[in-house]
């Protein structure tokens, strides 16, 4: 080996081994990392199910609450993640008042759990918890990813308690974004019967290595040669964790939900079709009548635009906002560009839709409420 | 008649001393593969594959910079400096052409080895220490790039020096490139056929006994039969993604036809049921196995393609003087077109049918054992998975229902405060 060519390597290898030296102190310093930087309250909790609540900021208060939906794969806290990046903040400072939908973490036991429990059952009961408490009779919903699928089956059966549906990547047309996004390719190719009786409960490893085979190069190896960069920066190091836990906080997936979820919808698109069934109802997607904004990431790689585009025209809604941002499915919630234009474009649009008309509207919920009661 | 009867007593005789000797081996074996299989009982009974694990063994490295650092900072690490000392000792010898060391890779693994043997492995667990663990073992493929690219560069000091080179240098060149970029993959997705293959051949072939005889009887001629597995080999490495899929198909008839029907054929004697399981277990164990070896084997001639591109995108690049930052480059122009190839293999029906086959075949294994582990258990007080299952079952409809029961009652209750509220004298 020449000296020069040598000797560039060595200087490298040298290089490298004095980033990891500095970063390693740091990162072995910490222990964990928080999930989630806004406090909240817990305010409802049934199994392992939990409602958490976010009071806003600021003298003015929307009137209708937000009650977030995420998915139940990975975490809620990803739209909390950081300070400068959380979405909840951005939207508490508006004055809308949230409620987060903490789904838990299955084990063995909630094998048996069917989507029927999650939508008709936990998301329901939390509504009304929701609607009693602010005295509303229809409140605000913002489902995300997974999330977004379950709050758009739940809109289309109960409309008469959504007043406005907002949906962030949400997987509608699972068949769209075939030859777009693996994922949409490989899922429907699962045998979820065999998976669900053999296992139980779908390990959140097991679609973690999926998520990491989408980019395997960039996601197993080159991420961390380029965190070896910034390890001695405590700052990047502290935002790079937080992400890496919550990409690796993966919860187990309740069996038969999960395996209704890719039977019916993944491999089936039963819910573009009209043909999904919950709970014996069949679920019309021309029943949400409310406004609806329907948001997406043009690069997303997880659900490709293609599969979120389409609710905009299968709704029954005469006021649906549409919106592709340029970033990718995690950039929709951390990006600094998404952020600068998607919270505030919520917000905005959640105040233009809950603002005096809703405050006589809550009045007049409670008289309804109060009139239906006698 | 009497010779009759005796050999038929023989042959019993024969029959229930191969299946005592068959059942403990299995049972052996039973445990090597729980053991080797990612689907074995972990702790959550779920598949243990890290990804990160492709990569392990360079956390020990740790130690080393842990010991190389100065004093001051990490005082808990006394007698670093001497070590270090010595280990840069040996590299500087080693740069100065003393015969008898060897090159960076291995210099680098000598420092780990080293460390480990001085401070052991270091203790703790924590977030940041897991990222730490996930930053070193990439580090070890960022160092092996490194490596390989030294070599390539010094291989064609024309390119290093940002010559052209002659057609007969590029057919070196490449030949020499192929067979490094080789060991290189292999590191990163295992060689094939896969070791857990080779070892259940062994596991086979290698005790002695009337048992393992039987078994290797039935086991040779599914490998005679496969004669077709040089020319396969030969397609491989080329870089013939469809030949892994026959691979894994070749391996899977053949068994079948041979050692498969050994172990779904009907036994006897006391253990017969349990026999059986065992059996139907180390055939699904083969299968899965034969299901890894395949999409391994199909990775790794995808591995080929990506060479030959990144040879291809190698030969343009032209530095005008090897830097620190000319190593980084290439590593970059590895990392893009690897995967740019694999993103594309990913895509491909081979990829996604060899990968569904090794999911199915891994939980059709776990199905196995779980009948084995459910089968035992039933001798014991200790609940089986099936109890369990139908304990959860149980327990859902209890809540259900309950839940339903709440939901009546607290309907019921505003009925009734209505109906008072209704008949009070105020109303």
């Amino acid at each position: 080996m020449s000296e020069n060519t040598l000797g560039a390597m060595l200087k490298e290898v040298a290089r490298v081994e004095e980033k990891l030296l500095k970063g390693y102190q740091n990162l072995l310093e910490i222990k964990d990392v928080e999930s989630g930087v806004t406090p909240a309250e817990l305010v409802y909790q049934e199994d392992k199910f939990k409602l958490l609540h976010y009071k806003p900021e600021g003298p003015d208060v929307c009137p209708v609450p937000l009650l977030v939906v995420y998915a139940l794969v990975n975490r809620q806290y990803m739209m909390d993640v950081e300070e400068g990046l959380s979405l909840f903040r951005k939207l508490l400072g508006k004055g809308i008042e949230l409620y987060v939908i903490d789904w838990g973490y299955p084990t063995k036991i909630d094998k048996y759990l069917t989507m029927e429990d999650h939508i008709l059952g936990y998301l329901n009961n939390c509504v009304d918890l929701v609607r009693d408490r602010s005295g509303c009779d229809k409140i605000n919903m913002l489902g995300i990813c997974q999330g977004g699928s379950f709050s758009v089956i739940y809109a289309a059966l109960f409309p008469e308690k959504v007043k406005n549906l907002a949906v962030m990547v949400a997987p509608i047309d699972f068949h769209a974004g075939r030859g777009k996004g693996l994922l949409m390719d490989w899922i429907p190719l699962l045998n979820p019967d065999l998976m669900v009786d053999v296992m139980g409960t779908v390990p959140g490893e097991f679609l973690n290595l999926g998520f990491l085979w989408l980019k395997p190069f960039a996601l197993i190896i080159d991420k961390y040669v380029g965190l070896a960069e910034r390890l001695d920066n405590a700052t990047a190091l502290k935002s790079f964790l937080r992400m890496e836990k919550w990409i690796f906080d993966s919860p187990d997936q309740a069996g038969e939900t999960f395996r209704k979820y890719v039977k019916e919808l993944f491999r089936d698109n039963q819910l573009i079709k009209g043909e999904f069934t919950l709970g014996g109802r069949k679920v019309d997607l021309k029943n949400i009548t409310m406004p609806v904004l329907n948001m997406f990431g043009e690069h997303d790689h997880l659900v490709p635009p293609e599969c979120s585009r389409p609710l905009s025209d299968l709704v029954g809604s005469q006021d649906v906002t549409t919106i592709c941002y340029p970033v990718g499915h995690i950039g929709m919630y951390v990006s600094s560009k998404a952020q600068k234009e998607m919270s505030p474009t919520l917000a905005q649009w959640l105040l233009d839709r809950s603002g005096k008309a809703s405050a006589t509207e809550k009045g007049a919920g409670k008289a309804k409420k109060a009139k239906k009661d006698s | 008649m009497e010779e009759r009867a005796e050999a038929q007593k023989d042959f019993l005789q024969q029959w229930v001393d191969m299946q005592e000797k068959l059942w403990k081996e299995s049972m052996a074996m039973g445990e090597k593969m729980l053991a080797a299989t990612p689907f074995g009982a972990g702790a959550k009974g779920m598949p243990e594959f890290n990804p990160f694990d492709l990569f392990k063994g360079y956390f020990d490295l740790v130690s080393f910079w842990s010991k190389a650092l100065p004093p001051a900072s990490v005082p808990q690490m006394p007698g670093m400096v001497p070590s270090f000392t010595q280990l840069y000792e040996t590299w500087m010898k080693w740069w100065q052409g003393e015969k008898g060391l060897a090159g960076p890779g291995t210099w680098y693994e000598e420092f780990t080895n080293r460390l480990k043997k001085t401070f052991g492995d270091k203790a703790g667990e924590g977030l940041g220490l897991t990222v730490f663990k996930r930053v070193t073992s990439s580090a070890e493929i960022y160092f092996d790039v490194l490596d390989f690219w030294a070599k390539t560069l010094s291989a064609s000091p024309d390119i290093a020096a940002g010559k052209p080179l002659a057609p007969e240098k590029v057919k070196e060149l490449h030949d020499q490139w192929m067979r490094n970029y080789r060991s290189l993959m292999e590191s990163l997705w295992g060689s094939a056929p896969s070791a857990e293959m080779q070892d259940l051949f062994k596991a086979l072939a290698g005790p002695p006994g009337a048992g393992a005889e039987s078994a290797w009887a039935v086991l040779a001629p599914t490998l005679a039969n496969m004669t077709q597995l040089p020319g396969i080999f030969q397609r491989l490495a080329k870089g013939d993604k469809a030949a892994a899929a026959e691979l894994g198909g070749l391996f899977a008839k053949n068994y079948e036809e041979t050692m498969g029907k050994a172990l779904l054929a009907p036994t006897i004697g006391y253990f017969r049921e349990f026999q059986e399981r065992i059996n139907k277990a180390i055939y699904a164990y083969g299968q899965y196995t034969n299901g890894k070896a395949a999409f391994l084997s199909f990775l790794q001639s995808a591995g080929v393609t990506a060479a030959e591109k990144v040879f291809q995108r190698f030969i343009e690049f032209t530095p005008k003087e090897i830097t620190p930052e000319t190593y980084k480059e290439l590593y970059k122009l590895w990392c893009n077109t690897n995967e740019e190839v694999y993103q594309e293999v990913s895509r491909s029906k081979e990829f996604v049918d060899l990968a569904k086959q090794m999911v199915e075949q891994g939980l059709l294994l776990r199905k196995e054992l779980d009948e084995i582990s459910d089968h035992v258990l039933k001798f014991t007080n200790f609940p089986s998975k099936k109890d369990m299952d139908e304990i959860y079952l149980a327990i859902y409809e209890t809540k259900r229902d309950l839940r339903e029961a709440r939901k009546r009652v607290t309907e019921l209750e505003k009925q009734v405060a209505m109906q008072k509220a209704a008949s009070s004298p105020s109303a």
